[in-house]
């Protein structure tokens, strides 16, 4: 097949996968890296650097969005950055030295992983508690968000146990190339309690500077090929752009149901193809 | 509008057209306020100065990704009209030619016109946009003074510098 070729069904799967990464908020990172490697037989190193990039370029459209929108709470997610960017040089320093199968086998649990957190609806977190955190107030980090109702504040929770999670996200990213969207709404969302939409858009906002911690590595081993990044990345980024400009009206989940089953498939194939076969 | 009347006698000091309401404030706000806290002007300077700095961040994200995008864009077609119609191999994992790797030498292929030089330049833009908003909302605490926020920047930028220069060994 030619480049030419190659590279528009590259493109156009970039776009579904930036498409359906925004509208179900998870990313498409999770998504690209085993459609180039299971779909396009794409070598998985090749599929990680090129995935890690489209996220970066996703984070920086989405991220700026939201930022404007005033759900995104900037000095938790700089905060938060000290353990995903450590964890990216981690991660991506590891994936030099690991085998192929092992990438295979985390990036198969991961997606497995995803796929539950997908199909689980989101709910509105409605918190009112007296409890305080002392280290929260400290980091200037409660704050308040938009709602249909107006300003409404909140209070995080549990930051030590967050801020470790969030290391072993940035681990994640650097090892996989993705934005390891799920574990960081874990982290934000299940432990620190932040009402979603504060957690997905703080989220968003973090992946940049996790993926260009892992990127830099990637880019001086060799891993990042022009060819094949040039297509996900042009074609992610209006495939999310769309996304979340649907996202406002949309009911995402049925979408997100698919979206759930769709991983599980592709991390069964994945690891029938590569480490059992 | 409510008014502290310590007065005796209950005298109408409210106009006619505003109300009076009961507000269940704790003791913690009422010291707050009566020693002299935060008045109306310095909140709304606090959040003004905050969505300043949101935006500044924004606008500069929204530029970092068009710009690195438009880069790609343009070398992406200049890489498929002189390489369209060669073989597809990215299923061989061969670790890309040196002159693609690094910084320095990524410019310099791009600057002489080399198609993938070009795309990699834009890459690198792009990996460097949260690089450097990192360092502009640094320079911000800097200037604000705000001590945490400074140490906190400099860590994330420490990684990041290893990652892009120390990963060398």
């Amino acid at each position: 097949m030619t480049i030419l070729i190659f590279s528009l069904l590259i493109w156009l799967s970039s776009f579904g996968a930036g498409l359906i990464g925004a509208l179900t908020g998870l990313g498409g990172g999770v998504v690209i890296v085993p459609i180039l490697t299971s779909v396009f037989g794409v070598d998985i190193r090749y599929a990680i650097g090129a995935s890690l990039v489209s996220v970066i370029a996703t984070s920086l459209g989405a991220a700026s969005i939201y930022i404007k929108q005033g759900y995104t709470n900037l000095r938790l997610g700089m905060f938060l950055e000290v353990a995903t960017t450590f964890g990216a040089v981690v991660g991506a320093i590891i994936a030099t030295f690991v085998s192929i199968k092992f990438l295979t086998i985390i990036l198969a649990v991961v997606l497995i992983y995803s796929a539950y957190i997908a199909q689980k609806p989101k709910l509105e977190n409605c918190e009112s508690t007296t409890v305080e955190t002392p280290l929260a107030e400290y980091l200037q980090l409660n704050s308040a968000y938009p709602t249909a109702d107006g300003l409404v504040n909140y209070q995080i929770y549990s930051i030590p146990l967050g801020f470790s999670v969030m290391m072993l996200a940035g681990v994640l990213s650097g090892l996989l190339g993705i934005g390891s969207g799920g574990f960081k709404v874990l982290a934000m969302d299940q432990i620190m309690r932040l009402p979603f939409k504060v957690s997905t858009t703080t989220s968003n906002f973090m992946i940049g500077v996790t993926a260009s911690a892992s990127a830099g590595v990637y880019l001086t081993r060799g891993y990042i090929d022009p060819g094949l990044s040039m297509a996900v990345i042009l074609g992610v980024l209006p495939g999310a752009f769309l996304g979340a400009r649907i996202l406002l009206g949309a009911k995402t989940q049925t979408l997100r149901i698919v979206f759930s089953i769709v991983l599980m498939v592709m991390a069964l194939k994945m690891i029938y193809n590569n480490v059992l076969a | 509008m409510y008014k502290i009347n310590s007065g005796f006698r209950w005298s109408l000091t409210a106009s006619a057209d505003s109300q009076v309401f009961l507000l269940p404030v704790n003791q913690q706000d009422i010291d707050f306020v009566l020693s002299g806290g935060l008045d109306e002007q310095e909140k709304v300077a606090l959040t003004c100065r905050e969505k300043q700095f949101a935006n500044l961040i924004a606008n500069f994200l929204i530029i970092g990704v068009l710009l690195a995008s438009s880069v790609v864009l343009f070398g992406g077609i200049s890489y498929l009209l002189n390489q369209g119609s060669g073989l597809a191999e990215y299923h061989i994992f061969r670790e890309i030619s040196t002159e693609l790797r690094s910084p320095i030498t990524i410019v310099a292929a791009a600057l002489s016109g080399n198609a993938q030089g070009i795309i990699q330049l834009g890459i690198l833009l792009l990996i460097a946009t949260p690089i450097i908003r990192v360092i502009i909302s640094g320079l911000t605490f800097l200037v604000r003074g705000e001590f945490v926020y400074i140490i906190i920047t400099s860590l994330v930028i420490s990684s990041l510098t290893y990652s892009l220069f120390g990963a060398y060994y």
